[in-house]
């Protein structure tokens, strides 16, 4: 029952946090340069045409009617046309989707799969070399900005060894897309068979996961080892050994459990964060997912897809976060009873 | 008189920190008889806790047993393996920690908790485990004893987590139960009832136990014996009686003075000073820049632990053949 | 691993020991503080010091100007003239490198610097008086925070402009919430103290209970979060430049100088990108070392 209240609360948290979220995002491209009628009228337009569509786009109204009926919209999944294509933003925002969700799903899910562990081994040998050594490298990992580790990583990997793929997407250049099942062309590969297709992808998708598994990775060091060590140092892991039991059991069944707990908090938030597009890595990669259209559709000054990315990345990130904490509340007995 | 159980003797126990070296324990000797109740009474930083401890086997780097021997079935504690400690520790030897609601797993149901010591040690099932628990759980009044089993750490009041963490302590029936600070933080009705819990069980096991504690009023309730320590060192050992009515080391003759009294009308009177940091123990004796009765010799040498009386031993130079062994207020 | 030492080795090791710590204690006083720095710390503590003086300093020391360009020279690689090479115009990118590390740190100390001012006052305001001024001065901060953080700013600089007046404003504006939150529950425990309570009593005025009292007693963690935050602030700063989106060329900057030299890296020419590359991971890294140490020094509860 506790649990039920607490979902409830989380879920009804979450409006004012939404709207919110909507009157910034609205209030941002309001203050895009550019006028949005002389953008989606195109050069060619007339004064009138251009009238016509400032009154069409309620240009002309207060802002707070603006917002009203951008909300509106909303609701109705309508989240305008980009001016450059004048397709709808969401359908192609949707398109751009899988691309991003693919890569940083798969990188994030190594991350943990490495980073966990590692963080956990840490604290079990804090102070030794090994803890030191760790220390150092999830420091520094955490310091390389991922944008020029992805360029090394190109040097490196591409231009000296050649041993990477030319950094142009998401499927080599000869090679042709999987059939669109679920859109993640790793999975449609292998659902459709597709030897060559899985073969490709998984290897453009090498570098740029590299790049994005050493950034994931070493926060998530530090945060685990940093869990484990407050873990350890608790009472009642003193209490488990006073009773005799080996070593590897205490840390296993006692302290893993209280340890992991916070960490999944942390790692659900941040994949929130990631899943709207590691926008810096996909510029670099040149990777086709939800960043790199939001970059360019800055620099057309194309008003509704920015808007609609920053919009849609806040809400995964929040959707997300609430999930993890529900499901954190499921698992920790103390909110369950 | 009963044998001792436990023989400490000259135990030595420092902590390499960072800033320096922490002698916490610097050569304590007494020991815990058969089937009785020995109150280990000092301030915070006297080095009670790293004795209890070293008792446990319990010393992690950066601390180490530097010196000393800890007597136990025939045994030097501080030299034997990590098996035979896994063995002993929970079983023969085991310890009840401060704070109960912290010292048990906020996320593993008690049950679980208590059946693996039991399990861990005999080898048994989980139906015997549990029921074991069962049977302890219901001596030491939990209602309701099958149900808790099946419940976490805060769903309990503090006394009865205090009362489960007694039970996985005495689940394998030690010899000796070490009892760290117990009553600390408690109500002091559940106090009561946690002494009370503790006289019962002394009357029902063999097992001794050893409570480390500040405060005299539990032991002047439940303990037989007392062990007076300070800055690491023992000051005195004697009988529960003898240490109220007839204290001899200026210390524990400061330390009754300073308990106020219900029916006087006198100030209270302290003990000048503070409590040595442990980074800088005096020279000597520990206690004396406090003492009122300190002689030249006492920043120099430390007193050894002479016979005052009957069953009494005090570490004061006043008792060596020199001193004058006074020490009344 | 609990092996017993012998017990003349310890008492050695002992004296040793007490007697470093006497020394260094008396003598240095504040040396003793960075004493306690752990090495990491004390690394990143240099590297700072570095970075600040050879950006004060350096670009005066060097015969070259970050900006001039100087065509003969262009796309040379490290050299005993140029240690790290020329760019595409020529200029010597060790001296644009050091000119840049002046504006990054500029943006960097500067967001952090005023999010810091403005993050306290809401949250010791927040804190303070609590109800409905923390219900709405919090929703507001959750409403920022709701963004990631880096998307965000992009989307606020496409909006203003870029420039770096206006990347400072982006940047404090994101990392307001982070100060707020710190402080605010900073204050929350701080207001049930019984000397605050006393000070209210006694008729001290609200404004100055929160500049007096609460802040000081504050300022650890405030000076760990800061030193905490500085780091992204640099990364977030340089990365919005490098898409093109804060700092504009020709201004040396961290970010523009590695996206100016990644169209010439598949020609080869390393040297462009990866230097301020190298600069700023540098810088980075030198403030997250240095935060680390403050914090377990000031506030080890804040690790998490």
């Amino acid at each position: 029952m506790r649990l039920l209240f607490f979902v409830i609360r989380r879920l009804l948290q979450l409006i004012p946090v939404l709207i919110g979220v909507s009157i910034i995002t609205f209030a941002t491209a309001r203050l895009l340069p550019g006028n949005a009628a002389i953008m989606a009228a195109g050069p060619l337009a007339s004064p009138e045409d251009i009238a016509r569509l400032e009154t069409h786009m309620k240009l002309d109204r207060p802002v707070w009617e603006q917002y009203f009926s951008y909300v509106n919209d909303i609701f109705h999944g309508d989240f305008g046309k980009s001016w450059r294509t004048g397709r709808p933003v969401l359908t192609e925002l949707m398109e751009h989707f899988p691309a991003s969700f693919e890569l940083v799903t798969f990188s994030l899910f190594i991350a943990i799969l490495i980073g966990v562990p590692l963080g956990v081994v840490a604290a079990i040998r804090q102070g030794s070399r090994t803890d030191q050594l760790l220390r150092a490298l999830s420091v520094g990992g955490i310091s390389i900005p991922v944008f020029w580790s992805g360029l090394v990583a190109i040097f490196v990997f591409y231009y000296i060894l050649k041993i990477a793929p030319a950094p142009i997407g998401r499927i080599g250049f000869s090679v042709r897309p999987p059939t669109h099942i679920t859109g993640f062309y790793v999975l449609d590969s292998i659902l459709t068979l597709n030897g060559q297709a899985l073969a490709s992808s998984l290897y453009q998708m090498a570098l740029p996961s590299l790049t994005l598994i050493i950034a994931m990775m070493s926060p998530i060091v530090r945060i685990t080892r940093s869990s484990m060590l407050d873990v350890l140092n608790e009472d009642y892991i003193r209490s488990a050994k006073a009773s005799g039991l080996k070593r590897r059991v205490v840390l296993y069944r006692d302290a893993l459990k209280n340890a992991l707990l916070p960490v999944i908090t942390l790692i659900g938030g941040y994949y929130g964060y990631s899943l709207g597009g590691e926008v810096l890595v996909e510029q670099i990669f040149s990777w086709p997912g939800m960043g790199r259209y939001s970059v360019e559709a800055i620099f057309n000054l194309d008003y509704a897809p920015v808007q609609a990315f920053v919009m849609l990345t806040a809400v995964l990130y929040v959707a997300i976060y609430t999930i993890v904490d529900v499901l954190y509340a499921v698992i920790d007995p103390r909110i369950r009873y | 008189m009963t044998a001792p159980v436990v023989e400490i003797r000259d135990l030595n126990v420092r902590f390499f920190t960072y800033y320096g070296v922490v002698r916490a324990v610097n050569g304590v000797t007494f020991s815990v008889m058969g089937e009785e109740t020995l109150g280990i009474v000092g301030e915070s930083g006297s080095g009670k806790s790293v004795t209890a401890l070293s008792m446990m086997g319990l010393i992690e780097p950066p601390g180490y047993v530097a010196g000393g021997e800890i007597l136990f079935s025939g045994r030097d504690l501080t030299r034997i393996s990590d098996d035979e400690w896994l063995r002993l520790r929970g079983a023969e030897i085991t310890m009840c920690f401060q704070n109960p609601m912290r010292a048990l797993n906020p996320v593993m149901k008690l049950g679980r908790q208590l059946a693996r010591v039991h399990m861990t040690h005999n080898r048994s099932s989980v139906s015997e485990a549990t029921e074991r628990a069962v049977t302890l759980l219901k001596e030491v009044n939990i209602a309701d004893a099958e149900r808790l089993m099946g419940r976490y750490p805060h769903q309990l009041s503090g006394g009865m987590c205090q009362r489960v963490m007694t039970v996985m302590a005495m689940i394998c029936e030690p010899r000796v139960l070490i009892l760290d600070e117990p009553t600390t933080g408690l109500d002091v009705t559940v106090q009561k009832q946690l002494l009370h819990l503790l006289r019962d069980l002394r009357e029902r096991t063999s097992a001794s136990q050893m409570l480390i504690t500040h405060d005299l009023g539990v032991v002047a309730n439940i303990c037989d014996r007392v062990v007076v320590m300070y800055g690491g060192r023992v000051m005195e050992t004697a009988g529960v009686e003898a240490i109220f009515d007839n204290p001899r080391h200026p210390y524990t003759v400061a330390l009754l003075d300073a308990i106020p009294q219900v029916d006087s009308q006198t100030d209270l009177t302290p003990i000048p000073g503070t409590v040595p940091e442990p980074l800088h123990l005096p020279s000597g004796c520990p206690f004396h820049p406090r003492c009122t009765h300190a002689m030249p010799i006492c920043s120099e040498d430390m007193p050894l632990l002479f016979d005052v009386a009957e069953g009494q031993l005090a570490a004061c130079h006043l008792f060596s053949k020199e001193g004058t062994g006074v020490a009344t207020s | 691993m609990r092996k017993r030492k012998s017990a003349e080795g310890i008492e050695r090791l002992t004296a040793q020991a007490n007697r470093f710590a006497e020394i260094t204690k008396r003598r240095f006083g504040f040396a003793y503080l960075v004493f306690r720095l752990n090495p990491a710390s004390l690394l990143g503590l240099i590297i700072v010091v570095a970075i600040f003086l050879s950006a004060l300093f350096g670009p005066l020391a060097l015969p070259y100007s970050p900006n001039k360009t100087n065509a003969p020279e262009r796309f040379e690689g490290p050299s005993s003239t140029h240690f790290f090479g020329t760019d595409k115009y020529g200029r010597d990118i060790f001296t644009r490198v050091l000119s840049a590390a002046r504006v990054d740190l500029l943006i960097a100390l500067g967001s952090i610097g005023l999010a810091f001012l403005i993050g306290t006052a809401i949250g010791a305001l927040a804190a303070y008086f609590g109800k409905a001024v923390d219900a709405v001065l919090m929703r507001i901060m959750d409403m920022i925070k709701s963004f990631p953080q880096f998307i965000l700013a992009m989307a606020l600089v496409a909006a203003l402009g870029p420039g770096v007046r206006n990347l400072i404003i982006v940047i404090t504006v994101i990392m307001v919430p982070s100060f707020a939150r710190m402080i605010r529950s900073r204050v929350l425990s701080l207001r049930e103290m019984p000397y605050v309570d006393a000070a209210r009593t006694s008729g001290v005025p609200w404004w100055k209970i929160i500049t007096a009292y609460l802040i000081p007693n504050s300022l650890g963690t405030m000076v760990v979060t800061a030193a905490l935050n500085v780091s992204y602030a640099m990364l977030d700063a340089a990365g919005l430049s490098y898409l093109g989106l804060g700092v504009r060329p020709p201004q040396a900057e961290w970010g523009t100088m590695i996206s100016e030299g990644t169209s010439q890296l598949l020609s080869g020419r390393w040297w462009i990108s990866v230097f301020p590359g190298v600069a700023l991971f540098l810088a980075v890294l030198g403030f997250n070392l240095l935060a680390d140490g403050l914090r377990d020094i000031i506030d080890p509860r804040m690790r998490r």
